[in-house]
């Protein structure tokens, strides 16, 4: 057959260079958000870098240099952050404790995540009785409070990492459910989705290719937020002994041991309680600034 | 352009609707049973002949889309039978409907909803490829030549959407429309949204791809003009109603219907010393679907009613050759 004219290549928008992307979104980040960039990848490093950061062993115990201030040096040893009641390096403990947070919260982020996608997917796009029974179960969930929850289930089933992520994951997925189910409704009559229908696209190649893609800004920053409610949840268990156990550390566990000598050595609670915050503080303005960067309607 | 009209009867047209109808319930009650019907296509019969151009013309919310949908099977008809070149097609039975998206495609009206923001053109064109079980490297071979077709590069197929304007990506939604090489393509109002120096180059394309590839359309349009350009016969809608239905020109020149008479007199014309007399303006607004007149749809509005006209609704009858109007007084009309 006859082609029409081509169009002239020059009529297309250039495509932009990963590169050209990645300086676009650098230049759009407010210069305070780096510094809460800088902690939160400090945070990261720790956890990963553990090993090699910590300049004593978190859990050699040294009774004759219990609860010494930060800066104290006993026998060659500095213990920057002071020690605690075992005469552990609180430093080590908070540095080997950020794998602890981190972890669990990571897990528990893409567990809690996969199955309110799951959920939200199903439920916008099989309608009827799914949707139903979906949003009348995240209803249920909602009404719970979910650290009650959590703290029940872990002391049925027995405390521990694997036991704590399955909790938190279980009881979380909530608000990505919402969130999924009510994007996703909105793309339901979109033409292009009708589209795929039309042509007979398998409805799970449709949640996948059409469905998740366009949902998935809004579930970053659901998760991003969600992350400081997990580290904050993980220390709250182990604060109350039903999430990590001891020797090994965890910021929540260090707060609670260090409580009692809240007014004696003030350091056992407060650096990790500073760390909760600040990781906390960070995710949470980065989570903050995504939603506003990501969410059309705030635009 | 109107030869497929006579030797039309000899063979089955390509698509024939009889007494379509498509009810949406509203206002459920407290048992979900719907306490009120929209009747948005109410018993509608035309049909489709093979490599011709039927345009549905009328206002927004008249049920030409509704139309439209159906008969792809999109939306469920209420009632009504459909055949393809003969044979019936059932919404309802997937083997029909895999039959129905083979022979029949759409061109959104949207160029921008109508493509996936995250998938690649080259993804978007191939999605009833690979739907209809062709492999990735089959589909890609043939996206190549659905591109050349529509006169974009081939290095488009990489690409996001949101690299290409209006108008090419209503191409690459048409190239999407050829990819199982059908023959009926709806066109929901397939160049309304485009700029108005691009439209004709998608219209140029739609009747190009007419004459070599013998495709039919069924031109969903508010736009008379371009309507008067590229269709073969019309059919005015109003109220989920065909009110009258003929050849291009002999709907243009021979308008039978108040209602399409109305409707063509508010088309401006430049004619410089002649002065626009037969501006027909119809009172009062269009009914709610919800609440139709009882008998003729235009019953309300209408400035030739008269009894008969409250009490039962005008069938289609061809009053001249090839020309059908749903009106008691057609007959006056014609003379």
């Amino acid at each position: 057959m006859s082609m029409p004219a081509p169009l002239p290549q020059e009529d297309l928008r250039p495509r932009p260079s990963f590169g050209a992307v990645l300086r676009s979104a650098a230049a759009s980040v407010p210069p305070y958000l780096w510094i809460f960039i800088a902690i939160l990848l400090g945070f990261i490093a720790m956890a990963l870098f553990a090993p090699l950061l910590a300049p004593n062993d978190p859990t050699s115990q040294n009774l004759l240099g219990r609860m010494k201030a930060p800066g104290s040096v006993i026998r060659g040893v500095t213990y920057i952050f002071g020690s605690d009641e075992l005469g552990r390096d609180v430093l080590s403990r908070i540095i080997y404790g950020a794998r602890a947070s981190m972890s669990v919260a990571v897990l528990s982020v893409c567990l809690s995540g996969a199955i309110g996608i799951l959920a939200g997917l199903l439920a916008a796009y099989c309608r009827g009785w799914v949707e139903s029974a979906v949003m009348r179960l995240v209803d249920m969930m909602l009404s719970i409070p979910a650290l009650l929850f959590a703290v029940i289930t872990v002391a049925v089933i027995g405390p521990g990492f694997i036991n704590v992520i399955l909790v938190l994951g279980l009881t979380r997925w909530t608000r990505y459910a919402r969130v999924v189910y009510g994007q996703a409704l909105g793309l339901m009559p979109q033409p292009y989705v009708r589209y795929a229908r039309f042509v007979g696209t398998r409805p799970l190649a449709i949640m996948c290719r059409h469905l998740l893609p366009n949902v998935f800004g809004q579930v970053v920053v659901v998760a991003t937020l969600e992350f400081g409610s997990m580290v904050l949840f993980e220390a709250g268990l182990s604060f109350l002994g039903l999430g990590v156990q001891p020797p090994t550390p965890s910021w929540g566990a260090m707060m609670n041991v260090g409580r009692h000598y809240l007014d004696t050595a003030w350091w056992i609670a407060g650096f990790p309680g500073l760390c909760l915050f600040l990781l906390v503080l960070s995710v949470n303005i980065i989570g903050d600034h995504l939603r506003d960067r990501l969410d059309p309607r705030l635009r | 352009m109107n030869a497929h009209s006579d030797s039309a009867h000899a063979s089955p047209p390509l698509l024939e609707v009889r007494h379509l109808k498509v009810h949406f319930p509203v206002n459920r009650n407290l048992m979900g049973r719907p306490r009120a019907w929209v009747k948005a296509v109410d018993d509608v019969s035309f049909s489709i002949h093979k490599g011709e151009t039927l345009s549905l013309v009328g206002e927004s919310g008249c049920g030409k889309s509704t139309t439209g949908y159906a008969l792809l099977g999109m939306l469920l008809p209420t009632s009504g039978e459909l055949f393809f070149e003969g044979q019936p097609l059932d919404a309802r039975d997937s083997q029909s409907r895999s039959l129905a998206r083979r022979q029949m495609q759409i061109v959104f009206q949207d160029p921008f909803a109508s493509l996936n923001p995250k998938m690649s053109v080259g993804e978007s064109i191939g999605e009833p490829l690979r739907a209809s079980g062709l492999s990735s490297q089959e589909a890609a071979l043939r996206v190549e030549k659905l591109l050349d077709m529509v006169g974009l590069p081939r290095s488009c197929r990489d690409r996001l959407p949101n690299q290409f304007s209006g108008g090419q990506r209503q191409r690459i939604v048409i190239a999407r429309a050829l990819a199982l090489q059908p023959r009926l393509i709806i066109c929901d109002e397939p160049v309304s949204a485009l700029d108005v120096s691009i439209r004709s180059q998608i219209l140029n394309l739609l009747l190009e791809l007419q004459r070599e590839l013998d495709i039919a359309y069924l031109f969903i349009s508010h736009d008379l003009s371009v309507v008067r350009h590229l269709s073969d016969r019309v059919a005015v809608m109003y109220l989920g109603h065909i009110v009258e239905l003929a050849e291009t020109e002999e709907l243009f020149t021979h308008t039978l219907h108040p209602y399409t008479q109305a409707l063509f007199s508010a088309i401006p014309r430049i004619e410089p010393g002649r002065k626009n007399t037969r501006r027909l303006i119809l009172q009062g607004d269009l009914p709610s679907p919800l609440n139709p007149p009882r008998g003729c749809p235009l019953v309300t509005r209408c400035p030739h009613r008269q009894p008969v006209c409250e009490q039962s609704m005008p069938e289609l009858q061809e009053i001249r050759p090839g020309h059908s109007v749903a009106c008691f007084r057609a007959d006056e009309w014609n003379r």
